[in-house]
């Protein structure tokens, strides 16, 4: 065979494989004047909203279908009407819901308050055939609901929730009867009341919505929005400099600027969910079993620093877990001020002089930074004489690690807490029990927590969680560390604010 | 040649019997998608639950019997989290990923061989010097990094090319580029070093000596017998390419199979971990087969078995 031949051939082959795998004129997704595009690390898991748990889905997911209420952007402890227009409590274990007539879903479906109860029946798995759905772990106190009338539901709890109006958030409304015949009906064609409809879902490359005109609260200003996945920082933090995209989140504290000086771009920056903190074991590693240690751990690590210069000063430290937007902030508990002359004191007073070596484990690329702060509190741990060894595993070993009990002496999380109130942390970190992050145990500790979790009145509720973390600030479970701060890129075209429950809202959004 | 076609099928079903087991295996070594899909607060009873769902409480030899059964008929189950079926969500990626390796490869041949031949033909001069430095640099440069660069400068800066996702030719562009380096070296460079091996061979020196015109030479003696090397080099970079091209994938958010492989991994998603490897396996073992069966037309020794060529 002569060159040519060869060479023609190859080329020949090449351009028919091509010419037959050539995408067939998928519309163009950059921004424009009508488009907003938003871009995400993961595509969607799923357009079902009973059987998702991730924040990237939520956000594609809450254009398409409403909540009865909604968390105030401005105010992370109010709530706003969306689907029920009142709610009152009618008794302990009641929350009244009055909802809005006149909804009506994408496809033509009314929405009433048979709708809600179909909606959690599904959830809980009370319909026939049906298994509780994957976000039923979220309504664990959620017995039932209740139909009133057309329009009005009770919905019922085992026991007295102050945190109904939260749980009811995160549920979305499907239509009446959708998923009767095939439980993933909505799988991956939608129907909700919500502001845009799916106009496309290119797995894995994005997901088109398009504005409805007759949306109950207004038609949304802008009329597509692009969800866009985009898996590589560096190629999302290239495309909002290049007016390519008008949201992105997680930009790296470093290269902020960079995203400033592009011209098409700015950085905004909101208190976050996420409190970043080292979990420590304390019922089998021997050092730690003693408060005076974990106390010394709290003056050994320079916190103030570490928000400096790891996190560009995107961070705020904490003296607890909870963090001034939280209910129950203790403002008279401070974060422990950084002494490592006291923290050495404290060693030699617990019987550890000379120090002691552990194991801390950390999540690769789960959380922002994760192995920068790691490596900082291990320095400052080595300088009061804790050798630390650092152990970064992939995501799927550590939370094999946490759910099999199976830990080293401590390990880095930083826990979102979107109900803005400890009261779930608590439960699952602190107080005894068998879930893989709790390794603590305090009877005090134990009982507020339960007293503070069925607790309705408000104030009352902060006053035991103030409670709880003075208890849990001399006897620290925890090196506290700092909330994270979310820093967003937006484009300048796009008046948007971001929130602090990592939710991207863009109904409210403008372009112009 | 029937023969050796029939043993070389039985080789290839082996080895995918094999890689079922191996899969199957490692995809289970640590961790199990319950504790990824499922947060630390949730119940006991609902990870039961989807323990059960899952068919995770069965012993791992009927586990496998499952899937196996099911994979002999194309059925690889249903994505733990996607809620879909495996192997649907692998042919939805398959086209991006093939355009993706085809436009690589194109590059790769109709850069790599030229410049191989026109280092081989000019060895040791300015020319080839420059060529094999070129070529050096390119087999150190990390995908990502050349990858990150074109974005920057192409997307970002000269605003030329769309940096991200697949939405046209245009957008297949900077991908292929960066994708094209890795096989376009190993091609260029094989080609070169099998034609300095080529060109001193007698039967070259005899064309010469003929008269023969140069490229009558280059192309009828010398590429004919240098290139049957190359063949199976490219053989095995398209292999590759199919494979999916987990980092070039990444940067570029292009929806292949080789970001559904890493996020299927990081959730162990096993229907889809196993869907994927299957699929790309048998892509790899038919190409190797075709280069094996092209060497068989390429290279009459290895029909006759003799170690000459007459």
């Amino acid at each position: 065979m002569t060159r040519p031949r060869i060479l023609h051939l190859a080329a020949l082959a090449s351009l028919a494989l091509l010419a037959f795998v050539v995408p067939q004129g998928v519309a163009e997704p950059t921004a424009s004047n009508d488009t907003v595009v938003v871009a995400q690390g993961v595509d969607p898991t799923t357009m079902d909203p009973h059987q998702q748990r991730e924040t990237t889905t939520v956000n594609v997911l809450r254009h398409i279908y409403d909540p009865l209420v909604a968390r105030d952007a401005k105010d992370p402890t109010k709530f706003d009407g969306i689907l029920a227009s009142k709610w009152k409590r009618v008794g302990q274990k009641t929350m009244r819901f009055t909802l809005r007539r006149g909804v009506t879903f994408s496809n033509g479906q009314p929405f009433d308050a048979q709708t809600v109860k179909y909606n959690v029946d599904r959830v809980l798995g009370k319909l026939p055939k049906t298994k509780p759905a994957l976000i039923s772990y979220q309504f664990g106190t959620v017995k039932g609901v209740r139909v009133v009338n057309r329009f009005t539901v009770d919905v019922l709890t085992k026991q007295p929730d102050p945190l109904i109006l939260s749980r009811m958030e995160s549920l979305l409304i499907i239509p009446n009867n959708s998923v009767d015949s095939d439980p993933d009906a909505l799988a991956s064609k939608p129907i909700g009341t919500g502001p845009y409809t799916l106009v496309r879902w290119d797995r894995n490359n994005e997901v088109a919505l398009k504005a409805r005109n007759d949306y109950f609260r207004g038609r949304p200003r802008i009329a597509n929005v692009v969800f866009k996945t985009m898996p590589d920082a560096a190629s999302r933090l290239a495309a909002i400099q290049a007016g390519d995209v008008d949201v992105i989140t997680n930009v790296p504290p470093d290269n902020v600027g960079d995203v400033k000086s592009s011209g098409k771009a700015t950085v905004r920056t909101v208190p976050s969910a996420r409190v970043a903190s080292v979990w420590l074991d304390t019922l089998s590693f021997k050092p730690f079993k003693s408060p005076k240690v974990r106390e010394a751990l709290n003056y050994a690590v320079d916190t103030r620093t570490i928000v400096s210069k790891v996190m560009s000063g995107f961070g705020l430290p904490v003296a607890t877990f909870v963090p001034p937007y939280f209910a129950g902030f203790d403002r008279s508990l401070k974060p422990h001020p950084y002494n490592p002359d006291k923290a050495k004191q404290l060693l030699s007073q617990a019987g550890f002089p000379d120090g002691f070596e552990m194991t801390l484990m950390v999540p690769r690329g789960r959380y922002l930074l994760a192995e920068e702060i790691v490596q900082a509190v291990a320095g400052y741990l080595e300088k009061v004489g804790i050798k630390t060894k650092i152990d970064a595993v992939e995501f799927g070993v550590f939370a094999k690690a946490t759910q099999t009990r199976k830990i080293p002496s401590a390990f880095y999380a930083a826990w979102g807490e979107n109900f803005f109130n400890p009261i779930d942390e608590l439960q699952v970190a602190v107080v005894t029990g068998t879930t893989g992050f709790s390794w603590y145990s305090n009877k005090t500790v134990d009982r507020l927590t339960a007293k503070a979790a069925s607790t309705l009145d408000q104030r009352k509720q902060d006053a035991l969680i103030r409670q709880i973390q003075r208890v849990i600030y001399k006897d620290p479970p925890f090196i506290y560390l700092f909330a994270y701060k979310d820093l967003y890129g937006v484009s300048n075209r796009l008046h948007w604010k971001p929130r602090s429950d990592e939710l991207i809202d863009l109904y409210d959004a403008a372009v112009g | 040649m029937s023969r050796y076609v029939l043993r070389r099928l039985l080789q290839a079903l082996g080895v995918l019997f094999l890689l079922t087991v191996i899969v199957f295996g490692i995809a289970r070594l640590s961790g199990d998608p319950v504790d990824l899909m499922l947060p630390q607060g949730a119940p006991p009873s609902q990870r039961q639950q989807m323990i059960e769902d899952l068919g995770l409480d069965e012993p791992l030899p009927v586990q496998y019997w499952h899937f196996l059964s099911g994979a002999v008929q194309g059925d690889f189950g249903e994505s733990i989290r996607f809620h879909a079926p495996a192997m649907e969500l692998v042919l939805d990626r398959l086209p991006a990923t093939i355009e993706l390796a085809v436009a690589a490869f194109f590059l790769a041949i109709v850069i790599g061989i030229p410049l191989g031949v026109l280092g081989a033909l000019r060895e040791g001069r300015p020319v080839d010097h420059v060529i094999t430095s070129a070529l050096t640099l390119g087999q150190a440069t990390p995908s990502f990094w050349l990858g990150i660069l074109l974005i920057l400068f192409v997307g970002v800066r000269w605003e030329l090319l769309p940096i991200a996702g697949r939405s046209g030719v245009e957008s297949l562009i900077l991908p292929a580029i960066t994708l094209s380096v890795i096989p376009l070296v190993a091609i260029a460079r094989l080609t070169r070093s099998s034609l300095i091996g080529v060109l001193p061979e007698d039967y070259v020196r005899t064309a010469r000596s003929k008269g023969l015109r140069g490229r009558t030479i280059l192309g009828r003696h010398v590429l004919r017998n240098g290139l049957v090397p190359v063949v199976t080099i490219a053989g095995i970079s398209m292999a590759e390419l199919l494979s999916g091209a987990v980092i070039t994938e990444q940067v570029f958010a292009w929806p292949g199979i080789g970001r559904l492989a890493i996020e299927s991994i990081e959730a162990r998603d096993y229907p889809v971990v196993q869907a994927i490897t299957l699929v790309t396996a048998v892509i790899v073992v038919a190409l190797s087969l075709l280069v094996d069966l092209t060497y068989f037309w390429l290279d009459p020794r290895v029909r006759t078995g003799g170690s000459e060529p007459a």
